[in-house]
């Protein structure tokens, strides 16, 4: 079993994205990447930034690993009603049978912008 | 409820979209029926009568040539006619995705990349418009409209005087024709001479839209912040007389492409509107300032290559008996708390 755990869930621009790899298999999973990113999602096509990317090696049967990103000023995670845009940390390899995300807001409030509601006049 | 302005460009753009069909449609259809003519009529008998009895009047490259020309234009008419039938219903299949309630929501995929169709540019009244920005003696920054319509109507009056010569041809000798035949000729032509006219009306309403007044906004700077004010003005330029009415909004819009081989489906919603100027008896070079407010918490501007947030300020003037002025200014707002 392997998971990606953040000490925050909210970030803000600027600020330090930390959290840690905890795994415990029969095998060692090996080498795998560790991505920082974000997608867009709705009614559109799907855009993808990778924003930063880490080459790690997962050596051992069990273990924790912990990481550390510096995020950028934007852009912001938001929700709309055609496009919303999120944000997540992304461990894939060839040990791994799919790849495992964590998801997480970035924003100057802590919170995905709201874009769902009616345009007051 | 849509503004007025958005319909007739929904109207313009949907005339439009059905003459580009249909054209698609006749020309692929007619290049189809002329190579299959030519292959059925004189390209298989020449090939069967050379591999039959050849006859050293008949030479096989010159042959192999014309049979792939006639391949070629084929397929084009295939194509074409595939084309224009897709153009149909794209356009059916958008109003369908507007209708739904629910959107749809993918995960990460591998669609390749694409920018939104020609075709789905000119789906929005906003596109007719061309900024100019520059800077002022005193540092402002100067946003001025640019009339497109002229170029519009232009490449619109052309393709009507073509696409007219063309149904009158095809319908100048139906009085000659007599009985059952000569009904149904005028009857399949009849679709085909609306479509004319519609484009001789789109060309004079751009015509009309190219005398309006160009739409001048100063600000500050560039750029704003969500929570920050900023004081702009704006004034109108030549031709100002027939505005009646003349609004100017802050808008944010939330912007997606829906790319799908080589269709793409653009679709925009507005999810922030503040009014900034509303004014009636408009003199003859009317201006005026106006605070320009972004809410603070509001979403910065942000461009993928298919989905935008865009912070426009738009100028809708209201001309009787004429074609309503439009502008549409894009704005910067930054990724920086004021």
């Amino acid at each position: 079993m392997i998971r990606i755990e953040l000490a925050r869930d909210a970030v803000r621009p600027g600020e330090s994205l930390q959290g840690e790899i905890r795994w415990e298999a029969d095998a060692p999973p090996g080498p795998a990447t560790l991505s920082l990113f974000w997608n867009t999602e709705g009614f559109g096509t799907v855009d993808v930034e990778i924003v930063a990317r880490e080459e790690i090696s997962l050596g051992f049967r069990s273990g924790g690993l912990p990481f550390r990103f510096t995020l950028p000023a934007s852009p912001w995670s938001f929700s709309g009603r055609l496009v919303s845009l999120l944000w997540g940390v992304e461990l894939a390899g060839p040990g791994l049978a799919e790849p495992l995300r964590r998801r997480f807001t970035l924003g100057p409030e802590g919170r995905p912008i709201d874009l769902t509601g009616e345009p007051s006049a | 409820m849509e503004p007025e302005p958005f319909k007739i460009g929904r109207i313009a753009f949907g005339v439009l979209r059905v003459t580009f069909a249909l054209a698609s449609t006749t020309f692929g259809l007619v290049f189809v029926g002329a190579a299959a003519y030519a292959l059925y009529t004189w390209i298989l008998p020449a090939w069967r009568k050379t591999l039959t009895n050849p006859s050293p009047e008949t030479s096989i490259v010159v042959l192999a040539g014309f049979t792939l020309f006639a391949l070629l234009f084929l397929a084009l008419g295939v194509a074409m006619t595939v084309s224009g039938v897709r153009l149909v219903f794209s356009g059916k299949a958008s109003r369908q995705g507007l209708e739904r309630p629910d959107i749809e929501r993918r995960g990460l995929g591998t669609t390749p990349l694409r920018p939104p169709g020609r075709l789905a540019r000119w789906s929005r009244p906003r596109d007719v418009a061309l900024v100019v920005q520059s800077r002022t003696p005193s540092g402002q920054v100067l946003l001025s409209s640019k009339r497109m319509y002229l170029i519009g109507a232009i490449l619109v009056g052309l393709f009507a005087l073509f696409w007219n010569a063309v149904v009158f041809l095809a319908l100048r000798d139906t009085p000659l024709r007599s009985g059952l035949f000569g009904v149904i000729w005028l009857l399949l032509g009849l679709p085909f001479v609306v479509v004319g006219v519609g484009l001789l009306a789109v060309t004079v309403y751009l015509l009309l839209g190219a005398l309006n007044p160009i739409v001048e906004i100063e600000l500050p700077r560039e750029s704003i912040r969500p929570g920050e004010t900023l004081e702009i003005r704006w004034r109108l330029r030549g031709g100002a007389g027939r505005i009646a009415t003349l609004g100017i909004w802050l808008e944010g819009n939330e912007v997606a492409v829906h790319a799908v081989g080589t269709d793409s489906e653009r679709e925009s919603r507005l999810f922030h509107r503040a009014t900034l100027v509303e004014r009636s008896a408009l003199g003859p070079r009317p201006d005026g300032r106006a605070q320009l407010q972004v809410p603070a918490g509001a979403m910065h501007s942000f461009r993928s290559p298919h989905n935008e947030i865009a912070w426009t300020i738009d100028v809708h003037g209201e001309a009787p008996r004429w074609v309503d002025l439009r502008a549409v200014f894009p704005i910067r707002v930054e990724a920086e708390p004021a």
